[in-house]
């Protein structure tokens, strides 16, 4: 980049008198489309959802209770199950039938949307890998298909019904009501898949050492898709990308399994007398007493124990979840439990204390369970649990109480981690040797804060996965981002968060607001566009007061209902004051990136009209400016007037300094003037330094102006200017700062915290950024004698 | 008429699947030219476990980045990039590759290599095939920011990019 000079000090006549940090205006036709209000691109309010943000008078939100009776067959590793569903048409529409999801289908043997690695993009046919081969082979004889059969009214009357791959069409005899509810009945089975082979994120683990399996089942029951108000049925198919878009209801399960398996599932066990032992009992009363260490309710030599002689008998637990918008489990005998309670979580949450009275119901405390079997060993039985707690404790103050009983994590078989109401099933784990590199360490309690944040977005806070990934991935990432920098000092990120700039440097990026199927790079999109976006509000545009307080205001008003990003936008604004249609625009609707330049900075000084001071000033000046070449050598040459001092008059003795009656005069006349305008003359010897900086707007994408200040004596000071600077054009900007101390340098986002995307043009004067290479190089390059003498220890660079 | 390939069966010990919460797979490089040395600079940041697998899967053996020989990391590393990031001059012929080094940042689970491809004609016109993890994963993003003094430019190399050339924009 060419070294910019700034010009030497121009003189400027001030006549204005008001110092104040001036913005100059631009000139016609600039840029302002950034700064327009965002009301064309937000879906008008309706009196579902209004203008601030918050559900509306008549806003409404349908239900499906369900009755399940299943059984886990650990011998065919099977699912069979019957079902009553009752459906409670809330809407003001007369529906004539129902959409109910299959998405078992979306591993059916015919499936077109199966996913193979290695199949048809970019495939080097010499080098396939074993795992994808595997794959093939299990698909050609695995088919997941969901089985349905016997759907009927409660009188045994047979519904006809469609189904349509992923999604299952139940043709009422007769149309729902508005307000009324409809029950019916169903059975369905499948056989579950095997995940190491298959993928997914839900199925089996087997364990080849013992024969055993570890059951991680979810999208196991055909449930009801979502009636909105906003876009009618939400019954797209299941493609693997997009997850769940769900209804709130209360479940009634009974599992039957091997009488040797431990279960963990949504919801609150009813029977455990009758599936519990009574040493498991008494464990979990004592872990519901400690708050600072795990208890283990089924300990490992349990475990061992129990992978040792499968049982061939079975029993059935009962659970109930109130209020949750799915249901998963998981089983095995080869589980260890562990358990803890949370600190000041309570189920049901104890509600704000009234007038000093605290009413004397005795609530629980919210329980965090894991399960695992020995395999995650040393890392599951010291870190999971007290993630799950964790979790809990953080996310709970940026939103509201946790409202359910439970938060379980659980190891599956699956590659990263998984979400459901209570339940969750996470893959990072130890290596076989009982070790683990310190990226797995943080995988895994990355994943489990992950993921039981995913309670609240969006098990609670329930918004449309499918339509919109980053209402809960993105949210989720960022209230994760919050928990992790509480874990401990220097969190190191995890893949989701990292590389953003570059990320943002693409030209080929889609918007954060796009439908989740279509987005390539979905982790950069959904998890860490948001997660930069919402902490750079909350940490340099709202400040930290007034974003939590608006995130928490978003939470509790859409707690148990369905969420649209156009309710985020206008809450988010509405609680805070604050017009963030820029903000929104730019980060969630458009492509731009952040990259400001200082283009140039003036220095300017006032001109103080007095010709006492400016005269000796500028012959000062001009006694300053160096000598040219030529007169250095000409210096010694004898000149005329020497010769002959005759020739010498008024001029060559007349001190350029010195001050002319009719200059004081004038001046004395201004003063005058001045005086007349009652304006103190002392402010036109005001000892300050102006400078003018000039900013431009590259990357596109509108931001605060953090500007640091290095002095010629040392000092340094940070300044702050809001995006508003921007609002009368978007491409330019420039400020005008008063100083006492001469300045020396300008450096616009010094701690690099802007996502700023090239930081060359971030320095005044421009500075050369190393690249990473050339820092490596050096580094590199520092112990040439080890290198040479020892180099099992050193980096083997090649000879050229 | 049947065409039978000779598949090479890879013990990789790892499983491939698209499942839970969206894992991302992308991998950046950022290449400066430097026009004294007529060399392109490359500084290529992936993923440690991903690449792990990879190496892996050319070892034939699981590979493990703390645990296995240096030396013989050094030498499946060099053999990855060799075939995996191919640079061709603009009339066509390979540039070759000169391995700098490699930094592991193990808690956030990155791999930082460093490399030098020779290019004494310029980097106008030069053309790149950044197939690094691809034949891995299906839905592999890589992207690489080439640099020539003030002149930048990105190139994307989603799954079914092929080679692309480098022509800065005027």
């Amino acid at each position: 980049m060419p070294l910019r000079p700034s010009p030497l000090r121009p003189l400027i006549s001030c006549l204005a008198l008001a110092f104040a940090t001036l913005l100059r205006a631009a000139n016609n036709g600039a840029p302002v489309e950034k700064f327009q209000q965002l009301d064309q691109l937000l879906p008008t309010p309706t009196a579902q959802r209004n203008a601030a943000g918050a559900p509306g008078a008549a806003y409404w939100q349908n239900r499906a209770d369900y009755d399940i009776t299943v059984e886990l067959d650990d011998v065919q590793r099977r699912i069979n199950g019957s079902a009553t569903i009752t459906y409670q048409n809330r809407s003001p529409d007369a529906l004539s039938y129902l959409w109910l999801q299959l998405d078992q289908n979306y591993q059916a043997h015919d499936a077109d949307s199966r996913t193979v690695p290695n199949s048809r993009r970019g495939v080097d046919a010499a080098k396939v890998t074993y795992a994808a081969v595997d794959r093939l082979l299990a698909q050609e004889t695995y088919d997941g298909t969901m089985t349905v059969s016997g759907i009927t009214d409660t009188d045994g009357k047979s519904i006809p019904h469609t189904i349509v791959k992923t999604m299952l069409r139940l043709d009422l005899p007769a149309p729902l009501a508005p307000g009324a509810n409809v029950a019916f009945k169903l059975n369905w089975n499948f056989p579950i898949n095997d995940m190491k082979r298959l993928g997914e994120r839900t199925g089996y683990e087997f364990f080849e050492k013992d024969g055993n399996c570890t059951y991680t089942i979810a999208q196991w029951f055909p449930r009801l898709a979502a009636y909105t108000d906003y876009a009618g049925w939400m019954h797209k198919q299941f493609l693997g990308t997009g997850e769940f878009t769900l209804e709130f209801g209360n479940y009634t399960v009974r599992l039957t399994t091997p009488d040797d398996h431990v279960v963990g599932a949504t919801g609150v066990l009813q029977n455990p007398a009758e599936v519990l032992s009574t040493a498991q009992r008494e464990r979990l009363n004592q872990a519901q007493n400690e708050t600072r260490k795990t208890v283990f309710i089924v300990t490992p030599e349990e475990a061992k124990a129990a992978e040792a002689k499968p049982s061939t008998r079975k029993k059935t637990w009962v659970f109930k979840a109130e209020n949750v918008r799915d249901f998963a489990f998981a089983s095995s005998r080869k589980f260890i439990w562990d358990a803890m309670a949370v600190t000041g979580a309570t189920f049901p949450p104890t509600p704000p204390r009234v007038g000093g009275i605290q009413d004397r119901m005795f609530r629980p405390p919210v329980m965090a369970m894991s399960l695992y079997p020995k395999e995650g060993m040393p890392l599951w039985d010291k870190y999971s649990t007290h993630a799950v707690a964790h979790t809990i404790e953080v996310y709970s103050r940026y939103t509201f109480q946790y409202p359910y009983p439970v938060a379980y994590s659980v190891l599956g078989g699956l590659r990263g981690g998984m979400e459901y109401p209570m339940i969750c099933f996470n893959g990072p784990r130890p290596l076989d040797d009982g070790t683990y590199p310190e990226r797995t360490k943080f995988a895994l309690i990355g994943v489990v804060i992950h993921e039981v944040g995913h309670n609240y977005f969006p098990m609670i806070v329930n918004s449309d996965e499918r339509q919109w990934t980053w209402m809960d991935e993105g949210l989720n990432s960022f209230v994760q981002f919050l928990a992790q920098e509480e874990w401990q000092k220097d969190y190191p990120q995890s893949r989701a968060d990292r590389g953003l700039t570059d990320y943002m440097r693409r030209t080929d990026r889609v918007p954060v607001m796009s439908n989740s199927e279509s987005i390539a790079e979905l982790g950069n999109n959904s998890y860490a566009q948001p997660t930069i976006a919402l902490n750079l509000l909350r940490e340099h545009i709202l400040g930290r007061e007034l974003f939590d307080h608006a995130f928490k205001t978003y939470a509790q008003r859409w707690m148990f209902k369905r969420p649209t990003p156009a309710d985020f936008f206008r809450t988010m604004e509405d609680a805070s004051g604050v017009d963030l249609d820029w903000f929104w625009r730019g980060w969630f609707y458009s492509t731009d990136r952040v990259d400001v330049a200082i283009d140039q900075v003036q220095w300017l000084q006032l001109d103080s009209r007095d010709p006492a001071v400016e005269n000796p000033k500028a012959k000062a000046e001009k006694d300053a400016l160096p000598t040219t070449l030529t007169r250095e050598r000409n210096a010694a040459l004898p000149k005329r007037i020497d010769r002959f001092p005759e020739l010498k008059d008024f001029y060559d003795s007349f001190d350029k300094a010195s001050v002319l009656p009719s200059e004081k005069k004038k001046y004395e006349g201004l003063l005058k003037e001045l005086n007349a305008d009652h304006i103190d003359p002392a402010l036109l010897k005001l000892a300050r330094n102006f400078y003018l900086i000039e900013f431009s707007n590259i990357g596109g994408l509108l931001t605060p102006l953090i500007l640091k200040l290095d002095y010629t004596d040392g000092s340094t000071e940070e300044i702050k200017l809001p995006a508003e600077i921007w609002r009368f054009n978007t491409e330019k900007a420039t400020k005008l700062i008063v100083t006492k101390q001469e300045l020396k340098a300008v450096t616009f986002d010094p701690r690099q915290e802007l996502v700023d995307c090239d930081l060359e043009n971030n320095f005044w004067p421009r500075r050369a950024v190393k690249t990473k290479f050339q820092l490596f190089r050096e580094e590199a390059a520092k112990n040439p004698m080890r290198e040479l003498t020892k180099p099992e220890k050193a980096a083997t660079p090649d000879k050229p | 008429m049947l065409f039978r390939a000779l598949i090479a069966v890879c013990l990789a010990g790892f499983f491939v699947s698209g499942t839970h919460a969206h894992p991302i797979h992308t991998s950046f490089a950022e290449a400066d030219y430097n026009s004294a040395t007529k060399k392109l600079e490359v500084t290529l940041r992936v993923f440690a476990d991903d690449f792990e697998n990879a190496l892996g899967q050319l070892a034939g053996a699981k590979i493990s980045l703390e645990k296995s020989p240096r030396a013989e990391i050094d030498a499946l590393t060099r053999a990855y990039l060799v075939s995996h990031f191919i640079v061709k001059t603009r009339g066509g012929s390979l540039a070759p590759q000169h391995w700098t080094g490699r930094e592991l940042k193990d808690a956030d689970n990155e791999l930082w290599l460093y490399f030098e491809v020779e290019l004494p004609t310029g980097v106008d016109g030069i053309r790149v095939d950044y197939l690094v993890l691809k034949s891995l994963h299906a839905d592999q993003l890589n992207s690489l920011r080439v640099r020539d003094g003030s002149r930048s430019l990105t190139l994307i190399f989603p799954p079914a990019q092929g080679e692309r050339t480098v022509r800065f924009p005027p």
